[in-house]
């Protein structure tokens, strides 16, 4: 049974904190996922595209760097995927271009989203990712992003996620 | 007026989502991460490692008598072939054992090869120690098979010895002490056992097996103490059991929860049988803040679900000897599942989407739950002890039969709610009613940092028999099948 110290300091301010325990999970909709249409969340939080990572191949692809890719821009869509203890949900979700991916610490361990290629700049270390903390980051180039949790996992088993991102409007 | 108490109640059992980590790590930043273009910072596991060389043939024409490779006859000495356990481990191949030589490890064993073992010779005298600076003593990732034996792990950051994703585990005849998070913790991994092994001094469990559905895991034979809580077990259960064991002086003693913070919700189908559970009343040990608010409590299962509990002996609780109570879990992440849902397994879980509208709070209420045949006294509130919240209390389906015991709330909590026939009582009178817990809350001791906690010297405890010449036995074979018609209450110790 992981929990917080953090949560325990409203339990004694007394009966009202006790049940007031709501302030350290990340704000914005509990649904899975959330478009632009639902409100200001989206529309504040959807950060422009600065990066064109290299996407990973498929398997059995073959990736050219030289290959040139116009990275879409930001569509407003957005798709969270929750960091539990220790497991992301879903784990492999498929977007396209231009889609936000918004990782939520939702557990009660530290966790980090670290890209299984380094080369791809993208992710977020365990400092910045303990419980209630977020990450956002928007993919604008088509191609399948493999991560993991360095804490609870390897590149390739434990607590690992994916995310395909097709072509704008395929 | 009632319900606002147990819903109060409840918040005291609330494990809030947003938790910190015991990790020595810097404080969360308050606003969201954002992408820059700066190089990822990562710590994965180095995972290479080189075998050991071996002596070279003569440069001659006739034929040479050669050493044997290392390893050739399956055992890997450290420090003899190998300077440190994580290069052995990195040249063993399944079936083989890495044997250690009494002496202190400095290092954070990463295995991801299946079916090998690691056995210390001696069980005291080989120390793994992560200096409070390294995060897991020996931590096993989607290895199937894998055993650790006859050692000591201590003062890790995070875990003393940590499966995660294993098919096939086990620890043998380990100590672990004063580690950050848990002394044994077997995550998401089933056909698993722990045995003859001892934890202290960890804030969260010195046992824990979670995530796990059905788990076809066992701890047998342990020794829990001076931890925030003795053994933890989130959303595990199916074929699980924990038997013959000792949980004392923890702040809370067996503590079983189900939460949507981690997935094969919820927490149900544990048998908890023959144990000796007694003083969760420990003060001065490291502790989450669950096991501060669950503290004086020997077995108390928050929204589990269809355990067994029986033929324990559990004494000396400031709380509840045996007390089945709802865990309210706020920042939840899924709607709670239906009766009908409780028995989907993890791997079908885990593809499946969350709710769309998930609530803010979950109350997981404790549920068809059999308190039978254990041995209960000396509870300052109450020797056996249920409450409903958003459900009523009678219509919980847990029951009660066979205990020794004095006192209960509800009183006559056996003619209540008895496992063979129909009950009959009231269940107004002597009501669990947990709000009075809150006012300990004041006063609780808080937490002792884990690195400066005090805690007994471990006991005598044994050896592995013939370790040094016993072969290796991967953990491919574990089968839990137990038969409750033979087990005992256990004497009293002296």
């Amino acid at each position: 049974m992981k929990s917080s110290n953090r949560a325990l300091a409203p339990l004694l301010g007394g009966l009202a904190g006790l049940l007031s325990l709501t302030a350290c999970a990340p704000d914005g909709p509990d649904a899975y996922s959330a478009s632009a249409e639902d409100g200001a969340v989206t529309t504040e939080r959807v950060l422009p595209s600065t990066t064109l990572s290299p996407p990973s191949p498929e398997p059995g692809e073959t990736f050219s760097p030289t290959t040139t890719i116009a990275p879409a821009a930001p569509n407003g869509e957005v798709l969270q995927v929750r960091s539990l203890d220790n497991s992301y949900r879903l784990p492999n979700v498929e977007v396209s271009a231009g889609t936000e991916i918004w990782w939520t610490n939702n557990g009660r361990n530290d966790h980090n989203v670290l890209p299984v290629n380094d080369y791809e700049a993208w992710g977020i270390g365990t400092e910045d990712f303990t419980p209630g903390d977020e990450y956002r980051h928007v993919f604008d180039t088509p191609g399948t992003y493999l991560y993991y949790c360095s804490i609870h996992g390897t590149k390739t088993v434990g607590m690992i996620g994916s995310v395909r991102v097709t072509a704008a409007g395929a | 007026m009632k319900r606002k108490l147990a819903v109060a109640l409840a918040a005291v059992l609330t494990l809030a989502a947003c938790g910190s980590s015991s990790s020595d790590e810097a404080a969360p930043a308050s606003e969201a991460a954002v992408t820059t273009d700066a190089p990822v910072e990562t710590d994965a596991p180095v995972e290479t490692g080189a075998p050991a060389e071996t002596d070279a043939p003569a440069d001659t024409d006739a034929p040479v008598e050669t050493d044997p490779p290392v390893g050739a006859d399956g055992v890997l000495r450290v420090p003899d072939d190998f300077g440190a356990i994580q290069e052995a481990v990195d040249a063993a191949a399944p079936g083989d054992l890495v044997l250690v030589s009494p002496g202190t490890y400095n290092e954070a064993i990463n295995v991801v090869t299946d079916e090998i073992t690691i056995r210390g010779t001696d069980r005291a005298g080989v120390v793994l120690d992560g200096e409070f600076e390294l995060d897991n003593g020996i931590r096993v990732l989607g290895a199937k098979g894998v055993v650790v034996e006859n050692l000591t792990t201590q003062n890790y950051t995070s875990n003393g010895v940590f499966f995660t994703s294993a098919i096939g585990y086990r620890a043998s005849y380990v100590t672990a002490i004063r580690n950050g998070d848990y002394g044994v913790y077997a995550f998401d991994s089933i056909n698993g056992q722990i045995d003859n092994s001892y934890g202290s001094g960890s804030p969260d469990a010195g046992f824990y097996i979670g995530q796990c559905f059905p788990c076809d895991s066992i701890i047998d034979n342990v020794i829990s103490e001076h931890n925030g809580l003795g053994y933890s077990g989130t959303n595990a259960g199916g074929n699980l059991v924990v038997m013959n064991s000792t949980f004392r002086n923890n702040r809370a003693g067996i503590v079983p929860n189900s939460g949507s913070y981690e997935l094969c919700y919820p927490q149900r189908d544990t048998t908890i049988v023959s144990n000796i559970v007694h003083s969760n009343n420990q003060v001065d040990t490291p502790a989450i803040d669950v096991a501060i608010l669950a503290m004086g409590n020997g077995i108390l299962a928050p929204g589990g679900i269809d355990n067994t509990i029986t033929k324990n002996l559990v004494f000396d609780h400031d709380k509840t000897g045996i007390g089945l109570v709802p865990f309210l879990e706020e920042g939840a992440n899924d709607d709670l599942p239906t009766p009908d849902e409780w028995d989907v397994g993890c791997a079908e879980q885990r593809e499946e989407p969350p709710a769309d509208e998930i609530p803010g709070t979950l109350l997981w209420e404790a549920q068809n739950n059999r308190v039978t045949l254990n041995v209960i006294s000396d509870s300052r509130v109450a020797d056996i002890a249920v409450e409903g919240v958003g459900m009523a209390t009678d219509v919980l389906g847990n029951c009660w039969g066979g205990n020794i015991f004095s006192t209960s709330a509800p009183q006559d909590l056996e003619s209540l709610a008895p496992c063979e026939g129909e009950g009959s009582g009231d269940w107004t009178l002597g009501v669990l009613n947990v709000l009075t817990w809150l006012a300990d809350i004041d006063t609780a001791p808080p937490p002792v940092d884990y690195k400066e906690a005090v805690i007994p010297d471990p006991p005598e405890l044994p050896n592995m028999p013939d370790a040094e010449t016993a072969p290796a036995n991967p953990a491919t074979n574990i089968v839990v099948d137990i038969d409750l018609d033979a087990m005992v209450v256990p004497a009293k110790p002296a």
